[in-house]
C-alpha cells in the first residue's frame, strides 16, 4: 500500500480529487452559460435586423448593464465603452474592476494582467511599435488610448480633461 | 534534450505545453535542470508557433504585437534555460530559481494574453497547464 493510500485509510480525507472535479464542472457550466449568452446576443441582433428591415424603432445593440455587458466584446472595445460612459480618464484599477464586473475578462488567475496588457498595447505610439517590429514593413495600427498622468483616457481627449 | 515539435494551431500548442514544477521549498542544484528543460521545451514550441503566424503579415494589431512579444520573451528564456540545464552552483541556486520563476511568470502571462486574444475558450484551459 502506498503512503497516500495509508493516509486516506487513517481517516485523513484527500480533497484534491473532488476539488478538481468540482472545478471542471464549474468550468463546463460557465462555458455553457457563456455560449447561451452569446446565442441570446445573436438572437437579439437578428431581431434588431428584422426590426430595421421593417422600418421599426431601433434600440442600442449591446446591453449596457448586467454582469455580461461586455461579454464577447474585444477588450479594447469594452474599455472604450466604459471610458465613453465615464466621460473622464480612469485609473487602471477602475478599468480593471469594471472589466471584471462586466464579464470582459474571464481569466481565473490574475485577471488584471489581461486588462493591463491591453491597456499597455493600445497606449503605445506608432513609433514605439515601429521600434518593436524593427525592420519589418507592416502597417501599424494607431493608438486608441492615452495616458493622462496615472489615468487612462481615449486618444482624442484633450490634455486638460 | 528538447524534443522538436511543430505546432501549427493553438490547440496543438496547448497540447504540447508541459507544467514547469518549481521546487517548493529549499531548492537544490539538481532541481534546476528538470525545470529548465521543461521551460526550454515550452519556449521552443511557442517560438515555432509564433514564427509561423508572423510570416507574411501585412498589418499589425494587438494579436500580432503579443505574438511578437511572446516570441521575444521565449527566445531569451530559452537561451537562459539552455545554460541552466547544464547545472548551477549550490550557492546561486536559490536566487536563480527565484529570478527564473519571475521571468517564466512574465512569459506565461504573455502566453495567456495571446490565447485570450486568439481563442478565449482555449485560454481557460491554460490554467493548470502553464
Amino acid at each position: 500500500m502506498s503512503k497516500q493510500d495509508g493516509a486516506e485509510a487513517d481517516g485523513i480525507p484527500n480533497f484534491d480529487g473532488s476539488i478538481q472535479e468540482m472545478e471542471e464542472v464549474v468550468r463546463r457550466e460557465r462555458d455553457k452559460a457563456q455560449k447561451f449568452v452569446q446565442a441570446m446576443d445573436r438572437l437579439l441582433d437578428e431581431l434588431e435586423r428584422v426590426k430595421l428591415s421593417e422600418g421599426g424603432p431601433s434600440e442600442p445593440r449591446r446591453r449596457d448593464s448586467g454582469p455580461f455587458r461586455y461579454l464577447g466584446l474585444p477588450m479594447i472595445e469594452a474599455i472604450e465603452i466604459f471610458l465613453e460612459k465615464a466621460g473622464t480618464p480612469q485609473t487602471r484599477e477602475q478599468i480593471i474592476a469594471e472589466m471584471k464586473d462586466g464579464g470582459a475578462v474571464l481569466a481565473q488567475q490574475r485577471p488584471e494582467v489581461e486588462v493591463n496588457k491591453s491597456i499597455d498595447y493600445w497606449c503605445l505610439s506608432e513609433a514605439e511599435k515601429r521600434k518593436k517590429y524593427r525592420k519589418r514593413k507592416i502597417k501599424i495600427v494607431p493608438p486608441r488610448l492615452k495616458r493622462f498622468g496615472d489615468k487612462i483616457g481615449r486618444v482624442g481627449w484633450p490634455r486638460e480633461k | 534534450m528538447v524534443k522538436k515539435e511543430n505546432p501549427e494551431t493553438l490547440i496543438q500548442l496547448l497540447a504540447l505545453y508541459r507544467r514547469a514544477e518549481f521546487p517548493r521549498h529549499q531548492a537544490r542544484p539538481r532541481d534546476l535542470p528538470g525545470v529548465a528543460l521543461t521551460i526550454q521545451s515550452n519556449c521552443a514550441v511557442t517560438i515555432h508557433f509564433a514564427k509561423a503566424k508572423l510570416r507574411n503579415l501585412q498589418e499589425e494589431g494587438e494579436e500580432v504585437f503579443t505574438l511578437w512579444e511572446v516570441k521575444d520573451q521565449a527566445t531569451i528564456l530559452q537561451k537562459r534555460c539552455a545554460v541552466l540545464a547544464n547545472g548551477v552552483g549550490a550557492k546561486k541556486v536559490h536566487e536563480e530559481v527565484e529570478s527564473l520563476r519571475q521571468q517564466y511568470d512574465n512569459f506565461t502571462d504573455s502566453v495567456k494574453h495571446l490565447f485570450n486574444l486568439l481563442d478565449r475558450g482555449l485560454a481557460v484551459r491554460l490554467d493548470g497547464v502553464l
